[in-house]
This record gives structure tokens, sequence and C-alpha cells, in this order.
């Protein structure tokens, strides 16, 4: 989340695409609702009509997997009628950089695709870099080389017939949609897995940011692209480095390429050196110095060639990988096309699940099918303790980081996860006392010292970082900041100050607040810096003062000679003015300092000389603006680039791809709000199981009229992949649509259910399709062709 | 000196995600019950010993616009309620607060609230042959928390408060809502001799599969107002003709004539 | 002519299965009225305490009913020579004019003033709607029972209505009942049939009084059989 849960209550408009909040984030509806107290539009575009769209003043049907072409339609209706924010655009985007003449998108591609590799290289995606390395700045967005002249050119193409043919959506309601948007502002995006599980993901999300940024909805309150993150924790496991390509604190992870710490700095800049010095000293200690390279030999370098994510993974078991530590995760039901799941598992030689229940992955060796007799491997399940059974801190999608205490003592031998990681690490590490190999030593000289019986506050407070000199705990992000390298450590540099120097800010639960807007800064820490609204420089015009005194975040007072206000101040330096080049970013953590229209590939320098850069710019690796392409399973080809329907650069993990012949129907999947995720805590609690008691498949009432499928029957739905049969739901709140003129349907389906538990019923999972956002790895479970009959 | 109390449901900001009828039964130690679904979400069709709240969905598609609607239902606590007349037991009963709650101890199961209350609300448990239904969390709210729903309530639909201040604030949503809904209307508070749990309805009372007009039925109106005084009337007219009877017999000398004619051992000609 | 009687002159008016029919109902009628009154009206509540409380009367009444109309089904079949419940209720349903008169001097005999005595049947007038009402009822009585004990099984529109209906025809046969005890245990006259129910036979004298039509039919019915007898005899 750019903002905050409270923030939403400023907004003025929200377009909620891709998330069902009032059904998966129920505590939103609380803050949704206080807007509309105050006259908010909700906006739900969603493939079917869900319990939010029962909320919503405008709502529209998309077929699922087809957001960027309506979202392309919403940036050509702002440009073509300059309902853009053209001083926003100047002060604080990149929309008047000149790109490099060399960047070309042709027939559904960008430049710099690798047939051979499938992939692109980004350097021609850059900007006209003048003598300093800076780029260079054009001085009217007309220009034909600005970022917004191939913002302008590339949507072009996206007409509001064109986008109603690909989505489905009358061009009246997408027209409607816009214009509202447009007109309301501060306008929000809310969005969650809806967005997220396609394979073009990360642009979908591109598109958002787009129009945010030109729309000037960035950095204010009620201004935002909301990320409603699926469970409590799940943005501090982001943090924690739970991806594939990171460190802790979103520290480029290091591939075989950068085999030393001058490697790696020379690949990412200093801006990444210094935090990835903290975290080295926060996991060796005194073990790293700078004459060792801080222990950077320590961390296991990745190969890119082969470094397969969660869900490539399952095709290297038992090679690759040979023993799996399962924490809190259902893979058996919640990997997609998972049938694939068992017999990966029975390949390992050890497996261990640590879970509060014995969830479906803990007894894969008893899955339907299979004999226990014919399962080799070992399988050790370490019962875990509840939520409510231990202490710690939790982040949410605010950036939030909230101290809880535990309320119960486990029963039964149940135990933490802290405890159980900690008692597992020390065993391990008195195994190899005394062991000289190298592999061995990142064990050995780990700082692990989190108490006799593991403290988490001391976890939160390595997260927090120490000044290693004096061994005192840093008193606030600036103590990070301002702290030579080498000398501070940190466990993730963004929690730098979580802890403070004795006050754990965490657990703080003031609700004082005088702002008006609800941005409770005494309540809990959210990083960085206890900002709650990102980027709110932008709230501010050129002379730093608030564009909107309603919703005054900070200002610039000239008096004190610093940045202040009702926010924490989401600038450069506190002390450099409006009139200062770093005065002037709100997008800081950009190489440019400006919010990017086009992801252009950019790195920034301290000085025309410099060898170690500044900052690498994070990229895109599908394209500098988004593209629209057919979902991999599609029922209908591209109509924009038919030869490439598909997004080039996504990587196909299901071997078996059905066709539109086949398999007519598209299927969408999604949670309920009775069930979470693969269900393994709530399947197994009665009440929840009571209000929704088993699975089921939502089909239209034409299709229902079809088929001869009448509401309680039961269905046999399938894919290529697989087939379930569970209870039919004839329902109005998914319509017949048109797709390139076609009549098309779309069946959906929550995915909760696993043959163990309390309430067990089929997987979806059966269903959906392996393959991938290339560049967030994340499945495209939203969307695959199935067929359905009476079973 | 407890306050008449309101619980106001705003249905137009319900998002039917049911944690009411779970919170419920956490709060008030019901059981789960083996469900299945009714139609669209929903999977209880009515309140039962063991579900004292619900939530109904309905679903409608017209003129291209989808509308999906959601009821909570539970006992409405009427300030005149039927199924305290029906009550053969005096278990049922009245607060200060505006509450109807049901005595257990003097409750028999006898059923007939179950079948008098127009919203068929209370149920009678097959096991322990006891009437049950909402009790407003009144444990809670005698102590000063929320119901165990309003608490809850994410979206904020159910809220709770002083009766003259809610229905205030009830009739001024009301009026916002009527700009967009035109069928909008408060449901209850006019009803059954005005209700203690009242609802903004964004339509009219039948897309929610309500009586427009619930009332006492008739047939607990004929037992208990004519049937019953009647019946006693008719009892007691009885009891006084057999006394005027006798009165009259023995005034007449009949009893004694009657002796005599059984000491009469030649007994002949007609009397 | 008027017959003389002597006082030991009887004649024979209930047969066993009569006299069964009539006690089983009457005891259960008792038992049903004792527990619903108590499930009815917090005034008799307490009183059915002696039976062990509510829930206990609540059985009862349940087991009782139940038995009620096994007896009843039972006593349609029973009776020796076609003197049965069936007959019974023929008797009752022929209604005519004779029956209509005796309505017209019964509250004057109710009160012990005597008026010329239209002449009956085995049942009076007063008797037989006293008799219907009481089929009536109770046939009202076992359908709303029914309804009332499962009430599940039951449109509630029309179980709504079966409460007053039960609470309404129990009353109207409670008071009839009053009016009947009174008959047979407290007016002078009509006070002879209870000796009917007892051992079968009333006073000829009270049965001629009262039932003249019915007496003139069973005294030619024993002058046939008499004749027959003595033709027998005479063959003999």
């Amino acid at each position: 989340m750019t903002n905050s849960w409270q923030d939403m209550q400023n907004t003025a408009c929200f377009l909620i695409a891709g998330s069902n909040c009032a059904e998966n984030h129920p505590i939103a509806m609380k803050w949704i609702n206080k807007a509309r107290a105050k006259g908010a539009k909700v906006i739900v575009v969603d493939p079917r009509f869900t319990r939010t769209a029962s909320q919503a003043d405008i709502f529209a049907q998309i077929r699922p997997g087809t957001d960027i072409a309506y979202l392309g339609a919403m940036i050509k209706y702002i440009i073509d009628n300059r309902e853009y924010d053209e001083k926003y655009l100047k002060n604080f985007t990149n929309a008047y950089y000149k790109v490099s003449k060399d960047y070309k998108f042709e027939d559904g591609f960008f430049s710099g695709f690798n047939e051979e590799t499938r992939k692109y290289d980004t350097s021609t995606w850059g900007y006209q870099l003048g003598a300093d390395r800076k780029p260079i700045i054009a001085d009217n967005l007309e220009d034909p080389d600005t970022v917004f002249s191939k913002l302008k050119e590339h949507y072009s193409r996206y007409t509001m017939e064109l986008a109603e043919k690909i989505t489905g959506m009358p061009v009246e309601k997408i027209l409607e949609i816009t214009e509202t948007f447009c007109r309301i502002r501060p306008g929000s995006f809310l969005y969650a897995l809806g967005m997220t599980q396609h394979t073009t993901a990360v642009q979908g999300i591109r598109a958002y940011a787009i129009i945010q940024l030109l729309l000037g909805n960035i950095g204010k309150a009620g201004g935002s692209v909301q990320a409603l993150r699926g469970e409590p924790n799940v943005q501090g496991s982001t943090d924690m480095a739970n991806l594939i390509s990171n460190l802790p604190g979103y520290i480029p992870y290091p591939t075989n390429a950068q085999n030393t710490l001058a490697d790696f700095q020379l690949k990412h800049g200093s801006a990444q050196y210094k935090p990835m010095v903290a975290l080295l000293k926060a996991w060796f200690g005194d073990n790293a110095t700078a004459a060792n390279d801080y222990c950077y030999d320590l961390i296991p370098k990745t190969n890119p060639a082969n470094s397969p994510t969660f869900v490539q993974m399952y095709k290297k078991m038992g090679e690759q990988f040979k023993l799996m530590f399962s924490v809190g995760s259902n893979s058996l039901i919640s990997i997609p096309d998972c049938s694939v799941v068992g017999p990966a598992y029975d390949k390992l030689e050890m497996m261990v699940v640590v879970d509060i229940f014995e969830t479906e992955t803990a007894q894969f060796w008893r899955r339907p099918g299979m004999s226990p007799a014919d399962c080799p491997t070992e399988v050790i399940f370490l019962p875990a303790a509840f939520v409510y059974e231990k202490a710690g801190s939790m982040t949410n999608s605010s950036r939030l980081i909230q101290w809880k205490e535990a309320a119960l003592e486990p029963l039964n031998g149940c135990m933490p996860d802290l405890d159980i990681i900690d008692e597992v690490f020390r065993k391990v590490r008195d195994l190899y006392a005394g062991s000289t190999d190298p592999k061995d030593a990142a064990i050995l000289k780990s700082r692990w010292d989190y108490g006799h019986v593991a403290d988490p506050l001391k976890v939160l407070q390595e997260l927090n970082g120490y000044d290693e000199t004096t061994g005192q705990l840093l008193p606030n992000l600036a103590g990070y900041l301002n702290g030579a390298i080498g000398t501070v450590s940190t466990g993730c540099w963004q929690y730098a100050g979580v802890t403070g120097a004795g006050t754990n800010f965490a657990a703080r639960r003031g609700d004082a607040d005088d702002s008006g807007l609800r941005l409770d800064r005494n309540f809990a820490y959210a990083w960085p810096g206890n900002i709650r609204v990102l980027y709110n420089r932008a709230s501010c015009d050129e002379n730093g003062q608030p564009l909107d005194p309603e919703r005054a975040l900070i200002w610039w007072d000239p008096v004190l000679g610093e940045w202040t206000g009702n926010d924490g101040p989401d600038v450069v330096d506190k002390t450099k003015g409006p009139d200062t080049p770093e005065g002037k970013q709100a997008f800081r953590f950009n190489p440019e300092g400006a919010g990017r229209l086009f992801t252009a590939a950019y790195t920034s320098y301290p000085d025309a000389a410099a060898v170690i850069p500044t900052r690498s710019a994070g990229m895109t690796v599908d394209g500098p603006m988004p593209e629209f392409f057919e979902p991999t399973e599609s029922p209908t080809e591209n109509i924009l680039h038919p030869k490439v329907s598909k997004n080039p650069v996504a990587p196909v993990i299901s071997e078996i791809i059905g066709s539109s012949e086949e398999y007519p129907y598209v299927l969408t999947t999604y949670g309920v709000t009775e069930h979470f995720c693969a269900g393994g805590i709530t399947r197994n609690i009665p009440y929840l199981n009571e209000i929704m008691p088993q699975p089921f498949a939502e089909i239209s009432t034409k299709l229902a009229y079809k088929l001869g499928i009448k509401e309680g029957d039961k269905v046999e739905v399938s894919s290529a992949r697989g087939k379930v049969v569970v209870h039919a739901m004839v329902t109005e709140r998914i319509q017949s649509y048109k797709v390139n003129g076609k009549d098309a349907e779309t069946i959906g389906m929550p995915w909760s259910w696993g043959f163990a538990g309390l309430s067990p019923g089929p997987s979806t999972n059966n269903l959906t399709m392996s393959s991938l956002d290339p560049g967030a790895g994340t499945p495209e479970y939203k969307c695959c062709l199935v067929n359905i009959r009476r079973a | 000196m407890t306050t008449r109390k309101l619980v106001f449901t705003d249905t137009s900001l319900c998002t039917g995600c049911k944690a009411c009828s779970v919170a419920c039964k956490a709060w008030n130690d019901l059981p789960p019950e083996k469900t299945d679904f009714v139609t669209s979400y929903q999977v209880q069709k009515e309140t039962t010993a063991k579900t004292w709240t619900y939530i109904s969905f309905h679903e409608k598609f017209a003129n291209g616009k989808m509308t999906m609607r959601m009821f909570k239902h539970q006992c409405y606590h009427c300030a005149d309620p039927s199924c305290m007349k029906a009550c053969s037991s005096d278990a049922i009963y009245k607060t200060e607060s505006g509450y109807t709650l049901i005595d257990h101890d003097k409750c028999i199961g006898c059923g007939y609230c179950v079948s008098s209350c127009p919203w068929e609300v209370p149920m009678v448990d097959p096991e322990t042959k006891k009437s049950y239904k909402c009790t407003g969390c009144i444990d809670r709210v005698e102590n000063g928390m929320l119901p165990a729903c309003a608490f809850t309530c994410q979206p904020g639909a159910i809220q709770f408060g002083e009766y003259n201040e809610m229905i205030k604030k009830a009739r001024i949503r009301l009026a916002e809502v009527l700009e967009f809904y035109p069928n909008a209307n408060l449901y209850g508070e006019k009803l059954m001799g005005g209700t203690n749990y009242v609802y903004l309805l964004l339509d009219k009372p039948d897309t929610y599969g309500l009586p427009k007009n619930p009332s006492t039925p008739w047939s607990l109106t004929l037992w208990k107002s004519v049937i019953h005084p009647l019946g006693g009337v008719a009892i007691g007219a009885a009891a006084l003709a057999v006394i005027a009877g006798v009165a009259s017999n023995a005034a007449l000398g009949n009893y004694r004539a009657k002796k005599e004619n059984a000491e009469n051992s030649h007994m002949e000609g007609g009397e | 002519m008027e017959p003389t009687f002597k006082k030991s002159d009887k004649i024979f008016r209930f047969t066993v299965g009569e006299r069964v029919a009539h006690w089983s109902h009457a005891i259960s009628f008792f038992i049903l009225l004792f527990t619903g009154l108590g499930m009815i009206s917090m005034f008799f509540r307490p009183a059915v305490g002696i039976v062990g409380g509510i829930d206990v009367a609540r059985n009862i009444h349940r087991v009782v009913a139940v038995l009620f109309v096994v007896v009843f089904v039972v006593n349609l079949f029973i009776g020796e020579g076609g003197r049965n419940v069936r007959a019974w209720v023929r008797e009752i349903l022929a209604f005519d004019k004779k029956d209509l008169a005796h309505f017209m001097i019964f509250p004057f005999e109710f009160f012990g003033l005597h008026r010329p005595y239209p002449p009956q049947g085995k049942f009076n007038g007063g008797e037989k709607f006293n008799s219907a009402l009481m089929i009536t009822g109770m046939v009202c009585l076992v359908i709303t029972g029914f309804m009332m004990w499962f009430p599940t099984a039951i449109p509630r529109v029309i179980l709504q209505w079966a409460y007053p209906a039960h609470a309404g025809f129990a009353l109207l046969l409670t008071a009839v009942l009053l009016a009947h005890l009174y008959l047979s245990l407290l007016h002078p006259d009509s006070n002879q049939a209870l000796k009917g129910m007892f051992n079968g036979y009333v006073p000829a004298k009270f049965a001629y009084e009262h039932y003249e039509k019915w007496y003139y039919k069973v005294k030619s019915e024993e002058n046939v059989k008499e004749q027959a007898k003595r033709e027998i005899a005479a063959d003999g």
C-alpha cells in the first residue's frame, strides 16, 4: 500500500479491481464506508458480481485477465482529454524525460527481445542522457521523445471499442468508469490477487501506477494504489525476503556474477551496498569485518540459469531439493495445477511440516490414490502454536509493524515458530561445532542469539539494528542512515527505528490524531520512518505547501528550515528545501527521483566520472509500459497482435495446455470470506464450515440453461489438467458476455478445499494453470480454460 | 433504571460476511449445525434453537443491473410481542431496555411462541425442550458491551445505542439513502408496537422475503382474547347453571319426592 | 295406557362394550382435561405438580391422547350383538322431530320444572346433541392435537389455527361436561341413567318416562323373543 487502511476514509473515488475486499478484507469496508459516508463513489470491476460489488455505485463485469485492455483505454482517455495533472507530471514524474531513440514497440514486442532466451534485454528502454549522465528533460510534453509522447503513442491503439471487444465490458461502462475516476479525486485503486495472479500481473499494477501518476493521485491523502495483502503478516514476510530475488529489506539477491561485495556494489550501487553491509553485520556480528568483506562470501549466490521459484521447484524435487521445511503453507492445495505436488513430495528424502493442524500437505502421503507404504519420504510434523499463543510483530498491508503479546500458553507441547526454528538452528549448530568445512562457516559464524528461550523482541531488535560500536539499539531510522558503513547493523533496514532505543514503537497504541486524516502516527510504527503516506512530498506544490489544505500531509516550514507536517515527510533530506534538487523529489527511491510512467533502464551516479553507481532502477522484465496479452489459456486470440497473443516472456510450467474448442469456458478462482486460503485453519473451525459448507462452481443462468444444470446439481468441471465435481451455484451475478463478438462464459470457483480436515472437498487447483508472471513469478490462478457438465 | 436500546442494521452497509452469526454463536456458546446452500451464499434458511441470527441473500438482475441484498435475521424484540402473548407459561417477558426474553426455567417448550411469531424466529430445541432465540446479548449490553454481532461487524452495518438517538440516526440515514433508492424504508420502527431491532432496507420488504405488515396472527388474538375468556365464561355459565339446577330442583322438592318414591316399594303411575 | 312398574323392574340399556367405551372415554377425557389445563393456564399449572410437574403432565397428555384414540378405534369394532359404538353413532346422527321436541322442554327439565315429556328413542334429543358435540369436538381435538404435537410437519398458517381450535373445543366440551355431570349425578330424575352405565340396566319406570319409544321397542322385542321361546318350548 502506498497509503494505509485508515487513509481509505480520505478517498473520494475507489476503483476496486482485482480485489474482493468486502469478502476477503472485511476491515477495508470499515474505512471505505467512512469515505462513502462523506460521499465517496465506489467502482468495482470484477469477473463476478461479488459481495464487494453489492456495495458499488458502478459495477462492470470483466473477462478474467484482460484488465490492461480497459486500463489502456483509460490512459488513452486521460491523455486525449487532457485529464492529466500537468503540474504533477512536470514536478514529480518522468513524463518530460526523453526516451532513448533505440526504444521501439512493434507487433507485440518491445525492443530488445531475445528469441532464444525468450527474455528482454532492457538496455534500449533507457533515457537520452546528458553529459552529466542524467536524463535529458524536454521543455514540453509534446516533444516526440518524451515519456509522455511514448505513452500517448503506445496507448493510441487502446480505443474504448477495442477494450470492449477484449474485456467484454461495454464501451459506455468503461467510459462511465473513466469519467468518474477522472472527475472525482483523490482516487484510489484497491487490488489484491485478482490483479496479481496473471502472466501480466506486474504490468497490470504498472497500469494503475501510470493512471494514478497521470491524475496526480499518488503521495496524497486519499490518493493511492492500495495492495490489500493476503494475511496479517504477508507484508512482513515480503519485507523479510520470502521472494527468491530479495534479501531482507528488498536488497537484490546476489548472483554468482557478484562474488565479492565490490561486484555487488558495482552492480546495485551504493544505495544497496550500505543495507547489505548492515544486514551482514546483523547476521554475522563481530565476525563480519571490512577485512573479510563482512562475510559476504558466506551468503550463497544464486545461479540465475537455475533458480526455480516456488512453483518451478516441484520439477526439481529429489534432484535439486531433498528436504522441504514447510511452515504454515498448504502447498498440496495452493499450488496451481496441484496434482504435480504430491508426486514431487514423494521424491523428497524428508519433509518437515510446521503447522497448527495436520494439513493436506502434512499428510500428502495419505492423499487419495496414494498408498502410504509407497511413499519413501520421511515426514515429520511439528505442532505449532496458534496466532494468539505467540508474541512478535506482524506487518500489515499499511507497512504497519504491530507488536503483540501472547494471550495464551500453547497447549499440548505446541511451540511458537520462533522457538521451533531457534531450537532446530541451535541443534544444527551444535552438530557442526568444530567443523572447518567452508560450507559450514555460515552456520558457525552466525550471530544467532535470541536468548536461552528465544525472545521475539530480540528478533525485532535485530531488525531495528544496533550501533555495533556500542552495542546500543539504533534510536531511529536516521541512526541507521547516518551511521558509517560497517558500524551499524540492521536485519531489515526499513525497520530501523521500530523498537527505538528502549521504547518498542510497534507496541504503541496511541489513538490521538489531530490531523483529521486518521494518520494515527502514534499507533504502532510504519516503515519507513513511520511515514503513513508514501511519496507525500507530491502532496505539496513547488513551494512545499499543501495542494489540498483539507488533506495537508506535510509542508516546508521556512522558519524552521525543514519539512514537517502531520505525516513523516517522505523526502531525501528534511532540511533540503523545495527549491533544492533533493527537495523536489517525491520518489526518492527511484534513481531519477521521479514517478515512473515508463520504467526506464537507468542508473544514477554521484557524478559524471564515478565508477560506482548510486542506485539502479527497479525494472519490469516484460516491457517499460504495460501491454495487453491474452492469458496463457484464452478463449480468443489477441486482436492487438495475433502473432504475439500471450506475454512472450511469461514462463509456462504446466505441461498440458487446453484449447478453447475442448474447454470453451473461462475459469476464475478466488477465496470466499468464510474460508482462508487453502483452508488449513478455517476448514478445521466448525463455525466456518457451518457458514460455508462446501466448494461450488458459480455459473450464469444462461449457461446453466444451455447445459441443463440446475442450482444444487453436482457438476463436473474439467480442464486439460484435471477435473473436480462440485455443487452448482446458478447465479445472475455472472452474466454471459461477448469477446471479439463471440459469446463467452466465465465460471467461478473458490479453491479452499482439500481431502483432509473437518470439511474435505475437491481442490480447484487441480484445474488451474501453472504459468507465471515473468517479473514476480506469480502463477496465473485467475484464468484458465475449462468445460463443465452435469455430474 | 435502564433505558430502551435499539440495534439499527443499515443493510446498505452489510456485505453478507456472516461474521455476526459466528460471533453470536461464539458468545452464546451455540454449537454449529450441519448446513447446505439455500440459495446464493446463503446456508441457513431460518433461525433455529442453535442459530439465533443468520444472513439471507437476495439476488436480482433487472434492467441490466445486478443487485445482491443481504439481510440479517434475528429476533426483532417487538414492543408488543406475539410470542409473549402466545406463551403458555408466562416465560416470555420484556425488559425495560426493550428486550424480549425467554425465562428457560419457566419455558416448557410448548412451541406456541414458535408459530405465533410473524417472523418465525423462536424455535424449540428438541433435546432441551425449551424455546430459544436471540437474547439481544443482554448479558453483554447490561455490562456496557456491544451485542456480539454489532461488536464484530466491520462494515459498521450493525449499530447499537440508546433508542432515541439511534432511531434519529436511522431516519437521517434513510433520508440520505432515499435519494438513490426510492423504495428505501425503515423496517420495524412501526411494526409490532415498534421493534427494538430496526432495519434500513434499500427496497421493499418483500425483496428480502420479509412480510410487509407483520402482525399478531388473527388466530392468536382469537385464541387469547376471545376463546380463552369465552371458554371461561362458558364454563362459568355451565357451572352456574348446574348450581341453579340443583337449587331449583331442591326448591321444587324434587329431591325429596324422589327419595319418597324410592322408599315407596309400590311404584305405580307416573309423577 | 300407562304400564305399571315394580321397583325391581329393570330394562337392559348398555352393553359391556358401550360401558367400556363410555368409561374409557370419560377417564381419558378427565386426564386430558386436567393435564391440558395445566399446560394452557398458569392458574392450573401448580395442580399438575401432583403428577410430577408440567413435563410429566405433557407426556401424560400425549400418551393418554394416543390411548384415547386407540380405545375409540377399538370400541368401534367390539360390542355385543351390533350394540357397539358404531351403532351408537348411527343412533346419535338420526335426529328428528321428537328430538327437537325434547329440546323445547329440556331447559325446564334441567331446573326440575316438569313439562309433558315427548316420547324419545334410546337417546333423547339433548343426549344426541351432547354426543354429537362430543364426537365433533373430539375429532377436532385429535386433529389439532396431532398438529400441535408435530408442529414442524404442519404449515404454519394452519398450525396457528390449531391452537385456538384445540383450546376452544376443549373449553366447550368442558362446559358440556359440567352439564353432563350435573344431569348424571345431581339431577333428581336423570341421574337414574347412571345406573345403566354401571351394570347396564336402568329402572323400567325411568326408561318408560324418559325414553318411551325405546321402552316400547325393547318391550316388543322382548315379547317377540318370549313368543319365540314359547313356540320353541311348545314345539319341544
